[in-house]
């Protein structure tokens, strides 16, 4: 991936182990990633428009995932970024339709290896 | 006292004694037969054939009416409650003396069971004052009638269930109020095992859900139904919902305990299996094979805690009413080949093989890709854990003469016993004799069991002790539930496998 192609992720992460995994194999496998770790700096990241696509954990200190996406989904400027809900939640039947209409993807973090989740992230379509 | 019994003791005695004086009666004749020598025993034989058949008859009859009595009474009674008093008349029960007390106990419990029926058509039509209580309750009340039509809803039903007052009267009752129950026997099975074998009885379900059309879950609460034969003319059962969704529904933002006590295992289980990746990765040429089959089993166990937690998960689910399939058009063989593809590392750990016999040209199927991968994982676990010496285990799957995909889990290790073959579905069930040698939660099969099922299908097993296990499992063909309103606008745009969802408008597509 020559660095004009170079595929920008933000990842929204607490947990400083897993942000470490994800950004290195996102790193190896050819993304430029960025990590975040509160929602707050998230949200204002998301905003910048500045990625092509979104990580983002359920739990998070400040503002939740939920939270951010409601935000996002709310707002009139729309941002350009797939946006791909990693966590280890599980979501309710109720919030799970909600969730489907906000977000582009759901991925269950313990159930994927950091390898796998470049793979998955290698097949999204990006406009 | 057991009134039946009491009276079988007495026709036993009746029985007993005109058995024993019909044998007297004989025994007399052929005492008297010894005082006529001049008559031909010819003769004799007609004369007291015809003597002992006649008394035999005149015998049997006494006996037959005197045991039918009760049994007339009973007739007596039910017409005349059903017809009413002015069509015949009341038994009277002083004209039986064999099972006067079964009677006596058996005859008023008739009337009370259909007292009702001597009342208004309808209890329902009370007064103004009661009426208007019933209708402004706030408790969702329904009354159902023995053609398990909707017969009265008040207001706080009709809210609930969505559906106006004078619309769904006559409706039938299981098609109008769309609950969705987290116990096997659902209301419906439940009236109709009343129907046929209770008077009267009482039920309550915890966790029922209300849908609207959609499909959408609106309302959670509990149900208690009451069913009385004799409640009314028509009237037969009474419905009421308590509306708890506050309660049940998700307390902050859908994070129950167990989600988040789930959460709080998978997190380091991430973490595991990020750096064993990583270990893969750095160390993956340097490692000899020793080494490298350790790293394989590392990886594998932490796989297969991956599996246990949402093992759990969806137990609790299935008990909380929680477990939601999202049935989908899906090629089957690759379901499976995905499936195994992730799952194979599992076994070739433990050193077995998995052979796979996808037979070509199968139908498309309607599943929900999450669950069955559970389904898969957890068999071929289990086929992993009971092979024993054998290193092969062969995953079949054939089309069925009613259109259905048949999938067998085969191993060729110790198998099971008979006496335990039946159980082996049931939750928390273990094999004694192997629980100390062979890890697990008795968890697995149950929760196979529970999704196929959900999913309209059937699992069974078949096991020879010292042969091996075969488990199969049934879906059902796509175009077979197509009609049953397959998944939603939102579920068609989107692709779903083991572990999550990404919209389909985010994939490539060659």
């Amino acid at each position: 991936m020559s660095q004009s192609q170079q595929k920008k992720v933000l990842c929204i992460e607490d947990e400083h182990f897993i942000s470490e995994l994800y950004m290195r194999s996102l790193n190896k496998a050819g993304y430029d990633t960025t990590v975040v770790v509160d929602g707050v700096t998230g949200l204002k990241e998301i905003e910048s428009d500045a990625y092509d696509i979104v990580l983002i954990d359920l739990m998070l200190p400040g503002m939740t995932g939920m939270e951010i996406l409601r935000t996002l989904h709310d707002s009139d400027k729309k941002v350009r970024a797939r946006i791909i809900v990693t966590t280890n939640l599980d979501v309710k039947e109720d919030l799970r339709s909600e969730l489907e209409q906000m977000a582009d993807g759901y991925i269950i973090k313990a159930e994927i290896t950091p390898r796998q989740l470049a793979e998955i992230l290698d097949r999204i379509k990006l406009d | 006292m057991d009134y039946l019994k009491q009276f079988q003791g007495q026709a036993k005695i009746l029985v007993f004694l005109s058995l024993a004086v019909s044998n007297g009666f004989i025994v007399g004749l052929w005492y008297i037969s010894a005082y006529f020598t001049d008559v031909s025993s010819v003769a004799l034989i007609i004369i007291y054939g015809s003597l002992i058949f006649l008394f035999n008859w005149l015998m049997a009859d006494v006996i037959i009416s005197r045991i039918t009595a009760p049994l007339k009474l009973v007739r007596q009674a039910v017409h005349h409650v059903s017809e009413g008093a002015s069509a015949s008349s009341p038994p009277n029960l002083q004209r039986v003396w064999l099972g006067r007390e079964l009677l006596t106990h058996l005859v008023p419990q008739i009337y009370k069971l259909a007292s009702g029926e001597r009342d208004d058509d309808s209890p329902l039509q009370v007064s103004g004052v009661s009426e208007t209580v019933l209708y402004t309750l706030p408790l969702a009340l329904v009354v159902i009638n023995n053609q398990e039509e909707i017969e009265y809803i008040n207001q706080s039903a009709a809210k609930i269930f969505d559906t106006p007052s004078d619309a769904v009267a006559g409706k039938n009752v299981h098609e109008s109020l769309r609950m969705q129950f987290a116990t096997k026997i659902t209301f419906e099975a439940w009236l109709n095992m009343c129907r046929k074998k209770r008077v009267t009885s009482t039920k309550t379900w915890h966790h029922v859900r209300i849908t609207n059309t959609d499909g959408n879950v609106t309302h959670q609460g509990d149900v208690v139904a009451y069913y009385n034969k004799g409640l009314g003319k028509r009237i037969e059962t009474t419905l009421a919902f308590f509306d708890r969704s506050e309660d049940y529904a998700s307390d902050d933002e859908g994070i129950s305990f167990m989600a988040l006590a789930v959460h709080e295992l998978r997190t380091p289980i991430t973490i595991m299996r990020g750096y064993i990746e990583v270990f893969e990765e750095e160390l993956g040429d340097k490692l000899d094979g020793e080494q490298t089959a350790y790293m394989q089993k590392l990886s594998a166990s932490a796989q297969q805690l991956t599996s246990f937690v949402s093992n759990i998960l969806n137990v609790a689910r299935i008990e909380e009413n929680q477990l939601m399939l999202h049935l989908e058009e899906q090629k089957w063989s690759e379901v499976v080949h995905a499936a195994i593809n992730d799952i194979s590392i599992r076994a070739e750990a433990h050193a077995k093989h998995i052979d796979l016999n996808i037979h070509t040209g199968l139908p498309t199927v309607a599943v929900d890709r999450m669950s069955i991968y559970e389904v898969l994982a957890n068999l071929i676990d289990n086929a992993v854990k009971y092979s024993g010496d054998s290193d092969r285990i062969v995953v079949s799957s054939r089309l069925m003469k009613d259109g259905s995909v048949e999938t067998t889990v085969q191993d060729f290790g110790r198998g099971i016993d008979g006496s335990v073959l039946k159980h082996v579905f049931e939750k928390f069930y273990r094999n004694h004799r192997s629980k100390n040698a062979i890890g697990g939660t008795g968890l697995g099969l149950f929760l196979c069991k529970e999704i196929i099922e959900a999913h309209g299908g059937h699992i069974w097993v078949r096991s020879k002790e010292g042969e091996g296990s075969t488990f199969g499992f049934t879906v059902q063909n796509y175009q077979a539930v197509a009609s049953n309103n397959l998944g939603g606008d939102n579920s068609k745009g989107i692709t779903r496998n083991a572990h999550g969802w990404i919209k389909n408008h985010s994939m490539y597509r060659e």
